[in-house]
């Protein structure tokens, strides 16, 4: 293989091309591409869990190449639910394999997994975990038409080209960026401990001041948040992207 | 060895597969970043990693000036780093300078910037990583030089080869436990969700129509599951073991 038509097939390359792929499907359309270069076959991109911060609801893919005809069974038989791989997601740390044709399946669930999954013609599969801040969880499985398992190289060649993916995603479909809230520095701190569980004396103790100041600051903090309650004004500043959890 | 020339992240993925320890990796890691001209790296782990046995730690692994390393920690900075508190909230990799989000800084944070430049720690990106059960880890890499060029394609590169170094590091530690996934029910995240729009127990109790003691008891479940004293850390916690989205 020459040098170029290496360096045409590279990953460099690939997010190269992806980057400047004017919106979100033809960045997609890039990543199916560059994943069919590398003897993947259908490509389907799941928000697992609610991404609040795009405004989007948990959908079963929301962007495939899988027929809709096919999306729209799985999705009927309530294998969004069941379908073991999701667990898989849940449990892995980056990509992992899943082979829906090796071993027998334990449940009656898994065998309608493993028959769906055989019908698209997959017989192993990449399964990516894509996390965003705020606990959201999506995925990008890759089909493999192939009985071999995968090259741990091309694992983390589908893994890298999903996670590139999926920051485009999130860039482009980010909703407006919430109302800006400055805090003071002790109002940050009280926020922090406050998400640790710590009561208002406790805090008073960790910062080497008075409850009565740590209180100050803290109905500031409620004020600036429009909230009601300490633990309210948590959940507010996690979804403001102001809090360090 | 593979030759320099052929496309960096390929080239990394491959190199950090045959790691055999966790100094190996660092080295190659550095080298890959290097290329890309951030010759200073820090890796922290922002959460308990539990199923590997690792704690939360400030710099795991680095090459950040020592005496930098001394005056942050004296100086108490760990809780104060505005490039850790966004390595909590962003979704990417983001560059330091940012005036979108330096806007927003205190005055210490501000100055905090100022001196790990003068430190040596110029043109400096964050960069998240998540993994399983809401374990956050992050990058921190600079320039002792500067005047990097933080392009798109730059701070994709970083992220990428960042996200295979901590999928390489997590495989070297090797999952010491397995952690099941929290699942809440249907009440506690009621519970969860209305003290989040900040209503008390009893006004909850007279939302869902049931008793006040239901909602102790519930409460009281909750906070013993996800191990923390009030439904504030309940709720903080909740959203990083990814049980809850806000």
């Amino acid at each position: 293989v020459s040098e170029a038509a290496r360096r045409a097939q590279s990953l460099d390359d690939a997010i190269a091309v992806a980057s400047r792929a004017p919106s979100t499907e033809e960045a997609f359309a890039t990543l199916v591409a560059a994943l069919r270069a590398r003897r993947f076959e259908h490509v389907c991109f799941s928000l697992v869990t609610d991404h609040p911060a795009l405004a989007l609801s948990a959908a079963f893919a929301l962007l495939g190449t899988c027929p809709s005809d096919w999306v729209e069974r799985y999705r009927a038989t309530g294998l969004v639910q069941t379908d073991p791989l999701w667990r898989r997601l849940y449990e892995a740390e980056h990509a992992v394999e899943y082979r829906p044709l090796s071993g027998t399946a334990a449940t009656a669930a898994a065998r309608a997994a493993f028959t769906a999954w055989g019908e698209l013609g997959c017989r192993s599969a990449v399964v990516v975990p894509l996390r965003s801040s705020g606990g959201a969880l999506a995925a990008l499985i890759a089909t493999s038409p192939s009985d071999r398992s995968l090259d741990p190289a091309e694992l983390c060649a589908a893994s890298l080209l999903s996670v590139h993916f999926h920051g485009l995603y999130l860039q482009r479909r980010a909703a407006p960026a919430p109302a800006e809230v400055a805090l003071t520095d002790a109002e940050r701190q009280v926020l922090i401990w406050s998400a640790r569980g710590k009561t208002k004396k406790e805090i008073a103790i960790v910062l080497g001041t008075s409850p009565h100041t740590v209180d100050y600051h803290q109905r500031k903090l409620l004020k600036k948040l429009a909230v009601s309650s300490v633990a309210a004004a948590v959940a507010r500043a996690i979804a403001l992207r102001l809090l360090l959890q | 060895l593979i030759a320099k020339g052929f496309p960096l992240i390929d080239r990394f993925i491959e190199v950090s597969l045959s790691c055999k320890s966790q100094d190996e990796l660092f080295v190659a890691f550095r080298a890959a970043m290097g290329e890309l001209g951030f010759d200073r790296l820090i890796v922290s782990l922002m959460t308990d990693h539990t199923r590997f046995g690792l704690n939360a730690q400030h710099g795991i692994v680095g090459n950040y000036p020592a005496d930098w390393m001394q005056f942050y920690v004296a100086s108490g900075y760990e809780e104060l780093d505005p490039v850790r508190q966004w390595v909590v909230t962003a979704d990417g990799p983001f560059a330091w300078r940012d005036p979108a989000r330096n806007g927003l800084l205190s005055r210490i944070q501000r100055n905090l910037l100022h001196e790990a430049e003068d430190a040596g720690l110029k043109d400096g990106v964050g960069i998240p990583l998540r993994g399983a059960h809401g374990a956050l880890a992050g990058v921190g890499a600079a320039s002792s030089v500067g005047r990097l060029s933080l392009t798109p394609t730059i701070m994709a590169h970083a992220q990428l080869i960042a996200h295979q170094y901590y999928a390489a590091y997590l495989t070297l530690h090797s999952a010491k436990r397995r952690v099941s996934p929290v699942l809440l029910s249907t009440h506690e995240r009621e519970v969860l969700k209305w003290s989040a729009e900040g209503k008390s127990k009893r006004e909850i109790a007279a939302i869902l129509g049931v008793s006040r003691h239901t909602v102790d008891y519930h409460c009281r479940r909750l906070l013993e599951r996800l191990d923390v004293p009030n439904v504030t850390a309940a709720l903080m916690r909740a959203v990083q073991m990814g049980a809850l989205q806000l």
